[in-house]
């Protein structure tokens, strides 16, 4: 029996607007870690290392994910990854080449569980990583230096 | 089930400012980004202080107690209230299975939109609720 999809939802699927929760993630996912410097404050921002197989031109960001302490308590290098009870304080930016904000992202927002298990999904086409930053708001943050991992899914773009 | 892809997002806030009344529509603060009629909106999400404790601009969001005294109002370019008083809570993805609010795409007028107390209890003067708008920009991918 046929499936019927009402019009809406039609242009949703096809405008990349939404997508069946179980569908699939990404090609390819990277665990990226971020280590606030030591004298980071509240209200500053803290930025990714350059990772260019993550920029735009390489690559469309299918989802990101916070990987917090319960799904893994270590980072791979054995530090111990940041509380989630900070996640509140803190919001992902990301940012294109101009530095213009494309996307701002409440750290719990991206947490699956607290989100039922589902993964936001994103279709980033025109950041740049090293531009992109975390930034916690309040002063609870205080200087921990302590990693904040991030599991991000992406495309890899083909090149001529 | 489908559920959003972001492909750009705004956080915005509306500030329960001077006195908290049942019934007062407090607005949205303006974002200049958001007022290019090449924008077109098509999801919503809102926070609570569980989510999100304090907003980038450093002002305190709501307590999760109290997102089921708020309703909230979006208007289009044409000043249609194209989204009217619906209950935040319902917008607060956590709570609701972790799927994000989808609407038919519309350009947003958002200095007419606005939120509404239905219940002062819990709600402090100059808190704010805190939405993040999910939009894309005609003809980019």
């Amino acid at each position: 029996m046929p499936r019927i999809i009402s019009p809406i939802l039609n242009y949703f699927l096809a405008n990349d607007m939404a997508k069946d929760y179980t569908d699939v993630q990404g090609e390819m996912s990277a665990l990226v870690r971020l280590t606030p410097p030591t004298l980071a404050g509240y209200q500053e921002p803290m930025y990714f290392d350059s990772q260019t197989m993550l920029d735009g031109e390489n690559a469309t960001i299918t989802g990101i994910e916070l990987v917090n302490q319960t799904e893994l308590s270590h980072s791979p290098n054995g530090e111990v990854t940041m509380d989630s009870v900070l996640f509140p304080y803190g919001v992902l930016f990301i940012s294109d080449i101009k530095n213009q904000i494309i996307a701002e992202l409440p750290l719990t927002s991206l947490q699956r569980t607290t989100n039922n298990g589902k993964l936001l999904f994103t279709n980033f086409n025109t950041q740049l990583w090293a531009n992109c930053y975390v930034e916690f708001t309040q002063a609870p943050f205080s200087s921990p230096t302590i990693p904040l991992l991030f599991n991000v899914y992406y495309i890899p773009k083909q090149k001529n | 089930m489908n559920n959003l892809i972001i492909k750009r997002s705004q956080l915005i806030e509306a500030q329960f400012t001077g006195s908290v009344a049942t019934g007062k529509k407090y607005p949205f603060t303006q974002v200049p980004n958001l007022s290019r009629n090449n924008i077109i909106i098509y999801g919503f999400e809102a926070f609570s202080a569980t989510q999100l404790a304090v907003t980038p601009s450093n002002n305190t969001v709501v307590a999760a107690s109290a997102i089921d005294q708020l309703v909230i109002t979006f208007v289009d370019d044409k000043n249609v209230e194209r989204v009217y008083q619906i209950p935040y809570y319902t917008l607060v993805s956590s709570l609701n299975g972790g799927f994000i609010k989808m609407v038919k795409p519309f350009i947003l007028n958002l200095t007419r939109c606005y939120v509404q107390i239905t219940s002062t209890t819990g709600i402090n003067v100059d808190e704010v609720a805190s939405l993040n708008i999910y939009y894309s920009i005609i003809g980019e991918d």
